[in-house]
């Protein structure tokens, strides 16, 4: 309670202004910075003193400066930014998908389909015109290209995904290398914790480097006692205190793309991602993109293998010298069901038609395809035998497995006709399509040289159009394999289905996108700086600046005084 | 568009700025969506902006481009009928003229140079005929039925050969409707025959008969049996299953738990046996409303013992691959057939056939110019002649072929009205002819009463006179070709078989055992044989036909024959104006289909621009809207987030 003593809290208090005034000076000029959290001087009334019977309080006393943040807050507005990635990422792939798929304008598969299936009714009103049916030929061409395009784009987006997840996984292992340094640098500057004040701008990295992360991958994070925070993803950590644990990317086959997994670097188990950008792409390359390709497989293959089992039961204007069926099969003494053709024959019957082209006269003979279960199914062997058999034809397996059908003279020609077993579509002979998916659709090679070969006719070779009336209408027929839906129907649902899911996947990115925003502006609401309070904090340090100047002379002057006796 | 609440408690000013940014960012957003609406003058891009306008806009416009294919259909289609249609104008006429020449022709006043110069006549429209027949359009020949690139119409020796045939060119005049685009030559100028109608052949039941050939044709509607012995039971599915061997491949398979089915295929049904050693009682019924063992005829549902169950007739009817050993249950195949067509009498030997299909090929290669099918019912074979202008008949060649295969053309059956182009058998009052045996006994036959071919024959061979064998008279169809025979087979031998006209009557004649004009036919040598001529040949009815009897009718000067074919002439014009007819209503049809096509397309598009299309007054007020929306931003923005106190300190 001396002079001195007085002196003493005026100048622990001119400190605090200026510490104050330096507080509020930093927060200004921090307003626009990205991520800055405004700090606060904590202050607290100096330990009382006592002198006797006398207890003064000993001035003011800068506990520290701490950043005013709600770190509950915090944890729900990563977990929101996790979200709005994950759904963002989704969003934009599905509007590229989209784009390529490019449904409402005339480059679409639809129109293509159209454009084909009405090239058919051309050749039914001028069967007679060779160019015509040259015509359809072409337009199947065109679609079979158009098929394979939308294939490969839909792919390359794919890869796109792919390659973006593993320069996300670079990210991710690079700002948990970060945060970890972060970690030991904010330890040692809170001494462990002991001090009150936080590692202001240390933090603020940190936490940038978090909501990056988090907008990567869905983490937790726990702030020990000492001021170091663990990341977990899942139940795996990937920092501990100052101890890192990286990603990394472990590759498999998937529908043809090499794709990568995540996997952490010392448990090797599978990074449990459930949230954020990379959870995003996965979806997109896996159930958008992947999903696509699937449904575009069963649709090619629903259109390859109806169309190709009508045409199969046709004839054209000319039959067949020699034919090789397109598809093998791995074991010749496999009933015909089980021996791992993409398109599965049933039972049934067809009949094959040789055809004298001198005499003009042709045989018919059936060929029965047992398949029901009970003893002796055909075979490709006995299938063979079978066809071998015919007068006329000489039939007999390749080395790879394929069928080969040559007719034993060169006047005679065959066809085909009345497959109710769907072998000859199995097989691949007098097919239109080849192929079994989106990738490798295409038209039979034959056709392509003769189109003569259109298996427009049904009463045997040359005779009339009745297979082109089926063949014409099969867009619209409904079709036993799928359920009596058509094919023209099996695509509208494909489409209406991908449409939704990017409709939903659109209004969920929307909808994190604005709970994302709501957060944020909780958050600035706490953390954010506003110029005008601080300017009122400055005001008021610097009357307390003034007034404990005020102070300091008046002491000085009494000093004087004393030291004047 | 999102709404982002204020938040409660403080304001930063990074908060206002972000605010602001956000702000005008979404009102650019809106203002380039609306441009591009306006410049594409679509409202949606992207199918999901608006995925079920979307879905609908995708279905409407695979609608719309299968509509305007459809259009493309039809007017082809009139273009066909109407190139048709031009080319039977002139039919009419030319058949007009014949007709007046036949009836002139009929004139008795008529000479030979004059009559020479109408048959030229007949000759000329009968080519310019032909030429009609053979028209040709945008490359297909018009009549040839769906053989478009073979020329139909041919001449044939004396006559005029059918080269096409008669299906139906068929285009899609609406989704799901077919419509005929062609008239085929066969039926507008008659050009092919009606058949010689083929008996019932009777097939077997084999293990390869489908399901679908059996009931007449109908087929067998896929379901499921359920078997019982009375304790235990078994299902059956029959779905899939094609041909009969399947069924009893089935059947056997699945008995009932510790019991044994056996299943028989036998000439028209199946027979099923259960092992005796089971006891029980056998039963068959149908699943849940089935009609499938209905329906192969092996329904039983009460049973009263173990029996076995013999199934009812299935009814097989006939397909190409169809074995000639199944059918008939036995027939001649080594004698073959005779066909008589045009001039020409072909043999046709069978004995290499193997199927139905082979049958077919065997007479349609031939030169007989035949067309051979399988008949409508499916029961048998019909072949009809292929030649316009001769006679078409079918015979014997020693041994039963024709009648077996119900081929025949004269049959005890054939009734005498028919005879002779219909004109028939007139007879008169009392004998008709005389039948004077090698023992010179006369026979007097009176053929009034007879209806058939084989009344006449009965009446020969039941003559009181005629009962002993050792002297009588067989009648009966010739062996060789066609035409009744008169044969006696005595040992003894000597004397004359002679056949005399009576009491003026043309029934000898009619019925081919004298030839015309010609009162006596005698024969001797053992055995006596008198063969007759064939008194029903069948003559394809159609123009060509008519034109070229009408012109040798001209050269003989046959007034009868010619008085005949003045009346057919007129058959074939109203045929030939039936079939215009028929023209007109399909190209009235075709008119109608086009006219509501256009309209749906109509429809179509402006359902298609209701789901996508921006409305461009919607646009532009948007656009207006959102403009100011942006100006009042900018303007809020420069004027009141400028302030702060520092401003006042």
């Amino acid at each position: 309670m001396t002079l001195t003593s007085t002196l003493a809290i005026a100048k622990n208090s001119l400190y605090a202004a200026q510490a104050g005034i330096q507080v509020a000076a930093n927060n200004i000029a921090n307003a626009d910075t990205p991520g800055y959290v405004r700090e606060k001087l904590v202050q607290a009334a100096g330990p009382t003193q006592r002198i006797g019977t006398l207890v003064t309080g000993t001035g003011v006393m800068i506990k520290g400066v701490v950043r005013e943040i709600d770190e509950y807050l915090q944890e729900r507005l990563r977990a929101a930014g996790s979200d709005k990635a994950s759904g963002e990422a989704q969003e934009a792939y599905f509007i590229e998908l989209e784009s390529i798929i490019g449904e409402l304008t005339d480059s679409d598969l639809s129109t293509a389909l159209t454009t084909f299936f009405n090239r058919l009714h051309d050749v039914l009103n001028q069967p007679e015109d060779p160019a015509v049916r040259n015509m359809a030929i072409l337009a199947g061409d065109v679609l079979t290209a158009q098929v394979r395009s939308l294939d490969s784009r839909v792919r390359a987006l794919r890869k796109e995904s792919n390659e973006q997840i593993i320069g996300d996984v670079d990210n991710i292992n690079q700002l948990v290398k970060q945060i970890a340094e972060l970690n030991v640098r904010i330890v040692e500057v809170e001494k462990g914790g002991y001090i009150v004040s936080d590692a202001v701008g240390l933090r603020d990295e940190r936490d940038l480097a978090l909501k990056q992360l988090a907008s990567l991958v869905n983490i937790t994070v726990h702030e020990q006692t000492n001021g170091s925070v663990n990341v977990f993803v899942g139940g795996d950590y990937l920092v501990f205190d100052g101890v890192t644990q990286m990603v990394k990317t472990v590759q498999y086959a998937d529908r043809g793309l090499i794709s990568v997994e995540l996997r952490l670097s010392r448990s090797d188990g599978l990074l449990r991602v459930s949230s954020g950008e990379i959870a995003g792409l996965i979806a997109a390359r896996d159930d958008v993109l992947g999903g696509f390709l699937d449904q575009l497989d069963t649709f090619v293959g629903a259109l390859i293998n109806e169309f190709n089992k009508v045409h199969s039961s046709g004839q054209g204007l000319s039959g067949y010298q020699e034919l090789l069926s397109e598809h093998a099969v791995a074991d010749i003494q496999l009933p015909l069901d089980e021996a791992g053709l993409a398109f599965t024959p049933v039972h049934g019957s067809f009949q094959v038609e040789i055809h004298n082209r001198q005499t003009g006269t042709h045989t018919v003979h059936d060929i029965f395809v047992q398949l029901d279960g009970l003893d002796d199914d055909t075979t490709l062997a006995s299938l063979t035998a079978a066809l071998d058999a015919i007068d006329g034809l000489s039939a007999e397996v390749t080395v790879d497995g394929q069928l080969r059908l040559e007719s034993e003279s060169p006047v005679l020609e065959f066809s085909f006709a009345r497959d109710t077993s769907g072998t000859l579509a199995a097989l691949g002979i007098n097919t239109f399509f080849t192929g079994t998916k989106g990738y490798n659709m295409r038209l039979h090679e034959s056709l392509l040289n003769d189109a003569s070969k259109l298996a427009f006719s049904g009463g045997g070779i040359g005779v009339d159009a009745r297979n082109g009336e089926s063949l014409a209408a099969l867009l619209t027929t409904p079709v036993e394999s799928t359920g009596q839906v058509s094919l023209s129907q099996m695509y509208e649902r494909w489409m209406g289905e991908t449409a939704q899911a990017s409709a939903l996947a659109q209004a969920v990115a929307e909808g994190y996108r604005s709970f994302h925003s709501t957060l944020e502006g909780e958050h600035l609401g706490v953390s954010g700086v506003n110029l005008d309070e601080d300017a009122v904090h400055i005001m008021v340090y610097q009357q307390t600046f003034q007034v404990s100047a005020k102070v300091i002379s008046t002491i000085s002057e009494l000093l004087d005084i004393l030291t004047s006796l | 568009m999102a709404i982002y609440p204020i938040p409660t408690g403080r304001i930063s000013d990074v908060l206002v700025t972000r605010r602001m940014m956000n702000q005008l960012q979404n009102i650019q957003k809106r203002l380039m969506t609306v441009e591009q609406q306006l410049s594409t003058g679509r409202r949606i891009q992207l199918a999901s902006e608006d995925a079920s306008a979307a879905n609908r806009a995708v279905a409407l416009q695979r609608l719309l481009e299968t509509k305007a294919q459809l259009e493309t259909n039809l007017s082809t289609s009139q273009a066909f009928l109407d190139a048709t249609d031009g080319a039977l104008s002139s039919v009419a006429d030319l058949l007009h003229n014949v007709r007046g020449m036949a009836v002139r022709a009929a004139d008795n006043t008529t000479n030979q140079t004059e009559r020479d110069a109408m048959a030229l006549e007949v000759q000329a429209t009968l080519n310019q005929l032909l030429n009609v027949g053979n028209e040709q359009y945008r490359g297909r020949y018009l009549f040839a039925g769906s053989a478009t690139t073979t020329r139909p119409f041919d001449t044939y020796n004396n006559y005029v050969a059918y080269r096409g045939n008669d299906t139906a060119l068929r285009t899609y005049a609406d989704q799901e409707l077919l419509f005929d685009t062609n008239v085929p030559g066969q039926e507008l100028f008659g050009a092919v025959s009606s058949e010689v109608e083929g008996g019932d052949l009777d097939p077997m039941l084999t293990a390869h008969t489908r399901l679908a050939d059996l009931r007449g044709g109908l087929g067998i509607t896929p379901g499921t049996l359920v078997i019982s012995d009375g304790s235990r039971t078994s299902k059956v599915s029959l779905v899939g299953a094609e041909t009969v061997g399947d069924v009893v491949r089935r059947l056997e398979s699945n008995p009932p738990e510790g019991r044994e089915i056996h299943v028989t295929i036998g000439a028209r049904g199946l027979r099923l046996e259960m092992d005796a050693a089971g006891g029980g009682y056998f039963t068959i019924r149908d699943e849940q409303g089935g009609r499938t063992a209905a329906q192969l005829g092996i329904l039983r549902t009460t049973g009263t013992a173990a029996e076995p169950i013999e199934g009812s007739d299935l009814d097989p009817v006939l397909s190409a691959t169809t074995s000639l050993d199944d059918i008939l249950g036995g027939w001649d195949q080594d004698s073959g057939l005779r066909i008589t067509n045009g001039d020409e009498t072909h043999v046709i030997d069978l004995q290499a056939a193997e199927t139905i299909q082979d049958l077919l090929n065997i007479l349609n290669s031939s030169e007989a110019m035949v067309l051979a099918e399988i008949n409508a019912t499916r029961t048998g074979i019909s072949v009809r002649s292929r030649l316009s202008g001769g006679d078409f008949s079918i015979g014997e060649n020693g041994g039963t072929t024709a009648t077996d295969l119900g081929l025949r053309s004269l049959t005890h059956e054939t009734r005498l009205a028919a005879l002779n182009h219909r004109r028939g058998v007139t007879t008169v009052s009392g004998a008709d002819f005389t039948i004077r045996r090698t023992d010179d006994v006369e026979l007097a036959i009176d053929v009034s009463s007879a209806q058939t071919i084989g009344d006449v024959i009965d009446l020969i061979n039941n003559h009181p006179d005629n009962l002993d064998p050792a002297t009588a008279v067989t009648a009966r169809l010739r062996p060789v070709g066609n035409g009744l025979e008169l044969i006696e087979d005595h040992p003894a031998g000597g004397g004359q078989l002679s056949v005399i006209r009576t009491n003026f009557s043309l029934a000898a004649w009619d019925l081919g055992l004298l030839p015309r004009d010609t009162d006596v036919t005698t024969a001797d040598g053992t055995p006596a044989t008198l063969s007759g001529s064939d008194p029903n040949p069948l003559e394809t009815q159609g123009i060509f036909n008519t034109l070229i009897r009408l012109r040798d009718a001209i050269e003989r000067f046959d007034i009868t024959e010619i008085e005949r074919i003045t009346q057919i002439l007129d058959v074939d014009s109203e045929r030939l104006t039936f079939a215009r007819a028929e023209i007109g209503t399909r190209g009235q049809s075709l008119e109608a289909l086009t006219r509501r096509n256009k309209d749906e397309q109509v429809e179509l598009k402006s359902a298609l621009s209701v789901e996508i299309d921006m409305d461009i007054a919607q646009a532009a007020t948007d656009y207006v809207m959102r403009q100011a929306a942006y100006e009042a931003a900018l303007n809020s923005i420069a004027n009141l987030h400028s302030l702060s106190l520092l401003n006042y300190m």
